[in-house]
């Protein structure tokens, strides 16, 4: 009894401030009310929670990876190319896709750790790289994907591929090696190293692990829009990079005792809401990132400055009492 | 004679141009203990850290139960049964207990590499049961223990291991007297399954009462090994510093003595839940000292004063500021009008670790500096050099790093940083903790010539000797609030103040 408890409590706001949000956007635009309409948002945000995850790996041990955002669009248009060309099927379609995100990967962790240069410079050097391999294969065209390659895309599929994404993402995260190295480095890389840890080892890892999750979302996303184009102007691929850090930022304030894996869904959730709420309401895009920014910054002081939440609740109760 | 469990044989230790270790050599023996002694920057830390993993040695070699010994890293030493508990904090925040237990391990619970949290759960469960630690939840976040609780988690995993040498670094100083005493326990339970304990630590009362050997260094050199009647604290001070250094080192006098005018005024200062009501006045050239337990409120007390924590209500009055009376409201006018503050945990709130000496010494007086609206670089490196052999800094020059100085050398930077700034009145908590004893009478000896400068010093210290060696007067606090002041006097005993904050 004691442990559900503790459990619920873990998981309280994660789930409550979702589900408030949802409450709230359904009060606001009457087109959302349908279940079709939950089920669809909850869905959208399957793709940038597992690209979320890969960028958790990294943010966690202290990297700034700015190329995973080009490695996708690469891993994507080699990929499905690579099998339509060849008549590879969709099982082919999801190993070259992984392969090729995971040596992206690579090439961007063994940069890392053979110059040892801060993964800002070598991850927005390569993202440089990886954005122009972008433009000149198959002549900047893209991909257009064929119908027999965006069954994942649907459901129950997409569902089923979330599921297997989200527990690969959790056993990585708590019950793996990896994982456990990745939270002591993250928190602490002088009492890490100190024990054993080698937190260079672990950093560069993580940019390699992050392949994993690269592909996984090139393959969802694909599946689901069936098009990409090439990058387009510098660093033309970093606002996919930033969402994810939204995922990840949010997920991490939010998740309080809970698992930060979940955190992360609910921190791709909550931004699919924000920019639901905003098309509802009719905030003109420009304005959609201001938003999301101030909501990502509400998040942070919300989970890093517990003093202020305390004064402010002090205060609330004090003029209900006057009151 | 018991067996010699690790033999380290002229080692030497060099980082860039500064020798830390230089021709050392030393044994311990099973069950029993040896205390390695020396002013900060002495190079005992170093060669306990060499034989710990942390760093390899330049040259020398080491000889561990009968066979060399050359450690790849701490994990190395602890998998061969050396473990090495330090003055820091060696466990990680967002992990739990029993994650923190089993750090870098985590691989004797895994199959195929997945770790069996169930396993690792009951392992540490078991550890801490062992260690008088069943109050403690293994699966809790580690954050949600105190730092005295997660230094005896930490020690319940080194012992978990069964170590052959159990090294001891500064441990105790970080610990209330119930930690230590815990500590000391398990020294002589180590000591009595025939584990070599090093031990290292400033409090020589501490050293003559748990070795059975001392070994001396000074300047990273071998100086001499003390054994039975000899090891006492004052043959110990006087061949770490290698002068006599006298019984006492606090102030000579024992009169109360300071001008009539008022410096600093304290009225009603209350910050809710941790201290209440406190008023009082430093004067001119008084050192004004402020005594309780750890968690009375008096370590807040001053911050709040320098204006780093808002009260809840009351004031702070510097009655000769730049402009006149000032209200001390926040850290930046404390500043400007020459407050200094030393803090507590230097490492943390005082110091840029991996910024220059210079540039720590000259953080608090950039527009002394100023030439317009320039910050002359020559005056900068010249103020640093001056203030930094006024406190006699040991470093290589003013553009080293603070982060690999000494504690005590920390320390000197810390007060020469506000010398620069020419304070009028210095706030200074526990200012001599952790420090070795040369650089204790050094730092006691400018508190009184500041004191006879006019200075006013508001000091808090968790060691009554201090209190009483130091303060024209003590004001003693108890659960936050302010209840009795004594005067400097040649009767005033430890007993006394204990009595009142107790």
């Amino acid at each position: 009894m004691k442990n559900i408890l503790n459990f619920v409590k873990s998981y309280s706001i994660a789930v409550a401030v979702p589900v408030l949000l949802i409450l709230v956007l359904l009060l606001v635009s009457p087109e959302t009310r349908s279940w079709g309409a939950v089920a669809s948002l909850l869905q959208q945000s399957f793709a940038p929670a597992i690209l979320g995850w890969g960028v958790l790996l990294s943010m966690k041990v202290g990297n700034w990876d700015f190329s995973i955002g080009a490695r996708y669009v690469l891993a994507a248009i080699l990929a499905g190319n690579l099998a339509m060309q060849y008549s590879l099927g969709l099982i082919g379609f999801i190993v070259l896709a992984m392969a090729i995100s995971i040596a992206l990967g690579f090439i961007v962790g063994y940069t890392y750790r053979l110059l040892r240069i801060p993964t800002l410079i070598a991850s927005i050097g390569l993202m440089l790289i990886f954005e122009s391999f972008t433009r000149i294969i198959y002549d900047g065209g893209g991909l257009h994907l064929t119908a027999e390659y965006m069954v994942l895309g649907t459901f129950p599929w997409n569902l089923i591929m979330f599921v297997l994404c989200f527990a690969f993402a959790y056993w990585l995260y708590y019950k793996r090696r990896l994982g456990y190295n990745v939270r002591a480095v993250g928190s602490n890389a002088t009492v890490a190293q100190t024990n054993g840890i080698n937190a260079e080892k672990t950093k560069a890892m993580a940019l390699i692990v992050s392949g994993v999750f690269a592909g996984l979302y090139a393959i969802l996303s694909l599946s689901t829009s069936g098009v990409i184009s090439a990058v387009s102007g510098t660093m033309g691929s970093a606002s996919t990079v930033f969402d994810a850090m939204m995922c990840v930022l949010i997920g991490m304030a939010i998740a309080g005792k809970g698992s930060v894996i979940f955190g992360v869904y609910v921190g791709a959730i909550i931004t699919q809401i924000l920019k639901m709420g905003m098309m509802a309401i009719g905030v003109p895009t420009t304005f959609n990132k201001v938003i999301i920014g101030i909501v990502v910054v509400l998040f942070m002081v919300a989970s890093s400055r517990s003093d202020l939440i305390v004064k402010l609740k002090a205060k609330l109760f004090k003029k209900k009492a006057a009151a | 004679m018991e067996e010699i469990v690790l033999k380290a044989e002229h080692m030497f230790k060099e980082f860039g141009a500064t020798k830390a270790v230089t021709d050392v050599t030393l044994q311990v023996r099973a069950g029993t203990v040896l205390g390695l002694v020396g002013e900060n920057g002495s190079g005992k830390s170093t060669i306990s850290s060499m034989i710990a993993g942390v760093y390899p040695p330049t040259k020398g070699t080491m000889t561990y139960l009968g066979k060399e010994y050359h450690p790849k890293s701490v994990l190395d030493a602890r998998k061969a049964g050396i473990q090495y508990l330090t003055q820091e904090q060696g466990t990680i925040d967002g992990m739990t207990v029993a994650e923190n237990v089993f750090l870098g391990e985590e691989d004797q619970f895994s199959k195929v590499g997945n770790v069996s949290m169930r396993k690792l759960n009951q392992v540490a469960r078991k550890i801490l049961d062992e260690n008088g630690l069943s109050y403690v939840d293994p699966k809790k976040p580690i954050e949600t223990y105190s730092f005295e609780d997660r230094k005896m988690i930490e020690t319940a995993r080194s012992l978990s291991q069964q170590p052959r040498i159990l090294i001891i670094d500064e441990t105790t100083t970080a610990l209330s007297q119930k930690g230590r005493d815990r500590i000391y326990e398990i020294i002589d339970e180590q000591k009595a399954k025939g584990t070599a304990i090093i031990i290292i630590s400033h409090d020589l009362d501490e050293v003559q009462r748990l070795c059975d050997q001392v070994l001396i260094m000074r300047g990273g050199v071998y100086i001499d090994t003390l054994s039975g009647e000899d090891i006492n604290p004052n043959t110990m001070r006087q061949k770490m510093i290698g002068r006599e250094l006298g019984g006492t080192y606090y102030r000579a006098d024992t009169t109360c003595s300071y001008q009539d005018e008022v410096v600093l005024s304290v009225q009603d200062l209350t910050v809710d839940g941790i201290f209440y009501q406190m008023n009082f006045d430093l004067h001119k050239g008084e050192i004004l000292g402020i005594g309780g337990l750890s968690e009375c409120g008096m370590h807040e007390l001053l911050k709040t004063v320098f204006g780093a924590i808002k009260p809840t209500s009351g004031s702070v009055t510097l009655t000769e500021g730049l402009k006149g009376e000032t209200q001390l409201k926040n850290t930046a006018v404390s500043v400007r009008n020459k407050v200094a503050y030393i803090p507590k945990d230097r490492d943390k709130e005082s110091l840029f670790q991996a910024t220059s000496i210079k540039e720590n010494i000259v953080a608090s007086c950039l527009d002394k500096l100023k030439k317009g609206i320039f910050i002359s670089p020559r005056s900068e490196k010249k103020t640093a050099q001056k203030e930094a052999d006024r406190m006699e800094v040991k470093m290589q020059n003013v553009e080293q790093m603070v982060r690999d100085l000494s504690g005590g050398n920390k320390q000197k930077v810390v007060i020469a940083k506000w010398l620069a700034n020419d304070s009028r009145v210095f706030i200074m908590d526990c200012p001599t903790r952790g420090i070795d004893v040369g650089v204790k009478a050094k730092i006691y000896k400018l508190m009184n010539d500041l004191k006879q400068q006019g200075i006013g010093i508001l000091m808090v210290s968790e060691e009554m000797m201090e209190l009483i060696g130091m303060a024209d007067r003590i004001i003693t606090m108890k659960d936050g609030r302010q209840n009795q002041v004594f005067t400097r006097s040649a009767q005033l005993s430890e007993a006394d103040i204990i009595a009142a904050i107790i």
